[in-house]
């Protein structure tokens, strides 16, 4: 009975007496207002590197904290990131809605992968191109790329570039055609230079028949497994290699996901996923590292923190960390990266103009959910060639809006884009069918 | 026998006095128990009330949990699939 009363008491209890304070409104604060971190610097290097002799490792760790409306896509691209950089470093941050005001940091430190210093470097694992210009010893020139989709896989081995094309026209290959005609498309049997032709203004063809590295209209594909197996880059990017590398430069294609490099008396790892191609030869791969690990180990006399290879191994993240003992981890990289003020622009941002009444357009999706219709939206905008679109609040749903379009040729043209690509039944419709508010 | 009379007479004297005095007592004793039992019981059912309230709403925050499991789930799968629309998009 006394057991009872006591329950009843200490139940009553809970629901008046403050024996906990309520935490609520503080991790409300902590979510909403970011820490504030006082930019170190207005600018860094994301392309271009000196290098010394023997230095294996380039670059710095960075972060910038987001604004209202950017996406990692963009902070990415301005800061010469692919995709698969940027969302695999900030895990907890959602790529295309970030909060204004998260922190974001820039992978910017790479260790060159375990292959001659000549002409030019792709390693498949990261996703990234290295450059060594004959013509400047001493500097090394990295960019991120898009690579050959799984079943199309980009080719591996050495090869040089022989013949490169300005403004180039694609000839579509057959297999193309066919997958286009599979989802109701038909495309010509020549493209011709312009924003429809997705090499871009620039291509280097390879001595591997069929393959190019070459420019996009799809720029924010860059960093992800897209192409039929050439080789992508931003449209800034291929310019300027374009213009300096030269016909018969070798070109070596390799996978390396695991590299490591000795920089500053310390020994650095940088893991990535192994491509889906390789993903049952992982266990070997990690094998072979850790044996490499050992022998520099026992080579060096110097003690390695196998714990945190692991983890590192684990986390795939492409961020290099020391790995001797007692050494820094990933935690404290992040907090100590050099933090960047937000650029006025972001470069090549995409911007959507006002839709007027007298605009063509496209009501794409209406969603409950306020962050899936940005999300839409926004994607639509990160399109190749842009589909500009905003969301649009009615009643208690949030409309995915795509325009202005100039005439209803235009908009039916977007409007198959969106029902091919994203598979949503939209038609043209006129602006006066669509409130604002 | 004399004294054995006047020893009973004292006895019964006492159990007389004593016996009053413990009827009061018990009489107030007993009231007091009524009362407190009263008590109990009332105390009783509040937390039988109180755990019953307590049960049901466990159980409406199990139902709320897993209803925002699932939306979460199949937000995540939405996005998912948005996602896999977009590098789709993005293939030539």
């Amino acid at each position: 009975m006394l057991a009872v009363i006591l329950l009843s008491i200490l139940t009553s209890g809970c629901q008046h007496l403050a024996f906990f304070p309520d935490l609520s409104e503080n991790l409300a604060f902590q979510e909403d207002k970011p820490e504030k971190v006082h930019p170190q610097t207005e600018t860094i290097e994301t392309h271009e590197f000196q290098l010394s002799d023997g230095q294996t490792m380039v670059g710095t760790i960075a972060a910038v904290n987001t604004r209202e409306n950017d996406t990692l896509s963009d902070i990415a691209r301005h800061f010469g990131l692919g995709y698969n950089d940027i969302s695999i470093a900030n895990p907890g941050i959602i790529p295309w809605t970030p909060k204004a005001g998260s922190r974001v940091l820039l992978p910017l430190q790479f260790i060159l992968p375990d292959a001659p210093h000549k002409g030019i470097i792709l390693n498949l694992a990261n996703m990234r191109l290295f450059y060594y210009p004959k013509q400047q010893p001493g500097e090394v020139f990295t960019y991120p790329v898009g690579i050959g989709r799984q079943g199309w896989n980009t080719p591996m081995g050495l090869t040089t570039i022989v013949a490169k094309k300005a403004n180039p026209s694609w000839v579509v290959p057959e297999s193309i055609h066919q997958e286009h005609a599979e989802k109701g498309d038909s495309l010509p049997q020549v493209v011709a230079a312009g924003p429809d032709n997705p090499l871009g203004l620039y291509a280097m063809r390879l001595g591997f028949p069929r393959y190019l590295i070459h420019g996009t209209n799809k720029p924010y594909g860059i960093g992800m497994q897209v192409s039929h197996g050439c080789v992508q880059l931003y449209p800034e990017d291929i310019e300027v290699l374009f213009k300096k590398a030269l016909v018969g430069m070798p070109v070596r294609i390799i996978h390396q996901p695991y590299l490591t490099a000795w920089h500053q008396d310390m020994l650095y790892l940088e893991a990535n996923e192994p491509l889906q191609k390789w993903t049952l030869d992982k266990s070997l791969m990690k094998k072979q590292l850790l044996k490499q690990l050992h022998q520099i180990s026992a080579k060096k006399n110097v003690a390695i923190d196998w714990e945190k290879v692991d983890r590192i191994i684990q986390r795939s993240d492409g961020i290099p960390v020391p790995i001797l003992a007692q050494s820094p981890d990933v935690a404290a990289i992040s907090a100590n990266a050099v933090q960047l003020s937000h650029p006025e622009q972001l470069y090549q941002q995409p911007v959507v103009a006002e839709l007027k009444d007298s605009d063509w357009s496209i009501l794409v999706a209406s969603f409950d959910n306020e962050i899936e219709a940005q999300k839409l939206a926004t994607m639509l905008n990160h399109q190749g060639p842009i589909i500009p679109a905003r969301k649009i609040q009615k009643n208690n749903a949030y409309q995915v809006i795509a325009g202005p379009f100039k005439n209803q040729k235009e908009a039916k043209f977007v409007a198959k884009r969106i029902r091919m690509d994203f598979e949503i039944d939209v038609e043209p419709s006129k602006p006066r069918l669509i409130s604002k508010n | 026998m004399k004294k054995v009379i006047k020893l009973s007479m004292i006895a019964l004297a006492y159990s007389f006095v004593a016996a009053c005095a413990t009827t009061s007592d018990v009489e107030n004793l007993q009231s007091q128990v009524n009362g407190l039992d009263t008590s109990v019981k009332q105390a009783s059912a509040d937390a039988a009330s109180a755990q019953s309230t307590a049960i049901d709403a466990a159980a409406k925050a199990e139902s709320a949990t897993a209803a925002a499991n699932r939306a979460a789930q199949l937000s995540q799968e939405a996005n998912n699939k948005l996602d896999k629309k977009f590098k789709k998009s993005m293939m030539k």
